[in-house]
């Protein structure tokens, strides 16, 4: 195996779940979520010169991943087949679920426009800031702001905290 | 993140995606990776033997085939545009469950064929779409393995004096499957050319290669797909593409169409939907229908084996060709600019 095949694998092992994570919560459902990152680092793979040249290789793969789901978006919209809700909507409740239903959170997210739900879904599952997000996003920081805004007044209703405010 | 209901986002967030395993197929990745940047290549007319054309299921136009002969004069085609040049399509047949008998017979004479002189095969390769100047450029595929390419004839000497070898093994890998495939077991040759990397097969390839003949599946496609890159690198040499037509016949989707141009008899190979599935759609699943079939057409000299073209598109609709000379030379000879 060659060196380049090497540092692309350790990529990919470093990388998947974080990606896998974020594309579940862009899209809703595990299995498209797979397809996606696995597209994802398709992508990558063809262009590994340019991810590692990149000067934050994390938020180069992220912007891919938001391209692959602004594509399945055009090309599909809306909410997947095959979304997990009806699943999460049986889950055993835990400590989570005291504070927030998690059906109702992910039916909410998946209402959400495409470009607000990345937005939220890099800013708070992510933890990045407002202006790694506008990086991977490509905007502008205020953009970021008035998306997130947007986004967290729709998801209000879903995050039943007893301090719920905004 | 300032508010408390961001905080309780992010919790909620990290909750929802939790305890939920993820491996991804490296191997598969890699794979489709490759095959997708040598399409790149073509695209732009640069790098690598590509396969990617145009063409529906009718003969493409086809101008000289010379058979192989010797070492340097083993010239396949003058250069030539699709729907130009006096070609007919007459008799076609599909795959079902048995193999192409065209191809079978081809396979065998090809087979018993002697290795034609010199040490590596020179392609020239002419890529050409409707609207767009064609571009010209040359392949270089040494018999141990090496690529070499430039986009002049000129630039070539350069390359090999160099060893500025541009493969990663990959042609090489192909082609000694096609040559495995020339007589050894189908089976394993299937395996060999669908999965002509370093690492292991894996399982679910494996598993699928006893039923190939129910067509659709993906090694159906990765046999397709590697067998025009070793037919192309491997043009040179009469065993290759043996190899390559005998794993060809055995997929089930192909059609065969006699056709002669200029006089001469040719053979396209056509792949469809259950090799390559459907336009609009990029998922592994080639049953996944979202447009009209992909097809991909390989036009070779029906006495040589030798390629001429290879043609891709939606079905019915021609949106580029690609087109091969190939030479038969000594790496020797290139080097001090002998072509």
């Amino acid at each position: 195996m060659s060196r380049p095949e090497e540092e692309y694998r350790e990529f990919v092992g470093s990388r998947a779940a974080s990606l896998h994570r974020t594309a579940y919560l862009l899209c809703g459902d595990w299995h498209l979520a797979n397809d996606l990152v696995q597209e994802t680092f398709v992508q990558a793979f063809r262009h590994w010169r340019r991810v590692q040249r990149a000067d934050n290789q994390n938020a180069y793969v992220k912007r891919i991943l938001i391209n692959e789901f602004n594509r399945h978006w055009r090309r599909y919209g809306g909410l997947p087949v095959h979304a997990d809700i009806d699943r999460l909507a049986g889950a055993v409740p835990d400590v989570s679920d005291e504070v927030v239903n998690r059906a109702d959170l992910l039916r909410a997210l998946l209402t959400l426009p495409a470009r607000q739900r990345a937005t939220v879904v890099l800013r708070y599952l992510e933890g990045m800031s407002e202006r790694e997000t506008a990086a991977v996003m490509r905007c502008s920081e205020g953009t970021v702001k008035s998306q997130a805004a947007r986004a967290l007044n729709a998801l209000q209703g879903s995050l039943k905290h007893k301090e719920s405010s905004i | 993140m300032n508010s408390t209901t961001e905080q309780h986002l992010a919790a909620a967030f990290r909750d929802l995606v939790a305890e939920q395993p993820f491996t991804p197929d490296v191997p598969a990745i890699e794979h489709r990776a490759r095959q997708a940047r040598r399409r790149d290549r073509i695209a732009r007319g640069g790098i690598g033997a590509g396969v990617v054309a145009v063409a529906a299921v009718a003969a493409v136009g086809v101008a000289s085939a010379v058979p192989s002969a010797p070492a340097g004069t083993a010239r396949a085609s003058g250069a030539h545009s699709a729907n130009t040049g006096s070609s007919t399509s007459s008799t076609s047949s599909t795959g079902s469950a048995g193999a192409q008998p065209p191809l079978v017979k081809l396979a065998a004479d090809l087979a018993a064929a002697p290795r034609p002189a010199g040490d590596a095969t020179l392609v020239e390769r002419e890529t050409a779409a409707p609207g767009q100047a064609s571009i010209n450029v040359w392949d270089l595929y040494t018999d141990n393995g090496r690529y070499f390419f430039a986009r002049t004839e000129a630039g070539l000497p350069a390359q090999v004096k160099e060893n500025n070898n541009q493969g990663d093994g990959q042609f090489g890998r192909e082609v000694a499957a096609a040559t495995y495939a020339a007589s050894g077991d189908l089976d394993t040759a299937a395996l060999k050319m669908a999965w002509p990397y370093p690492t292991r097969v894996p399982a679910w390839l494996s598993a699928q290669v006893k039923n190939m003949s129910a067509g659709g599946l993906q090694i159906d496609n990765y046999v397709w797909e590697n067998s025009e890159d070793a037919l192309v690198a491997g043009s040179g040499n009469p065993q290759v593409r043996a190899g390559v037509l005998r794993l060809v016949s055995a997929l089930p989707g192909i059609a065969v169409t006699h056709g002669t141009v200029d006089g001469q008899p040719t053979l396209t190979l056509t792949a469809g939907a259950g090799e390559l599935g459907y336009t609009g759609t990029d998922k592994a699943n080639p049953k996944a229908a979202a447009g009209p079939a992909y097809q991909e057409a390989i036009t070779i000299n029906a006495d040589t084996g030798i390629p001429l073209e290879i043609a891709s598109g939606p079905a019915g609709q021609v949106t580029g060709t690609v087109t091969y000379v190939v030479t038969r030379v000594n790496l020797s000879g290139i080097a001090a600019g002998k072509f």
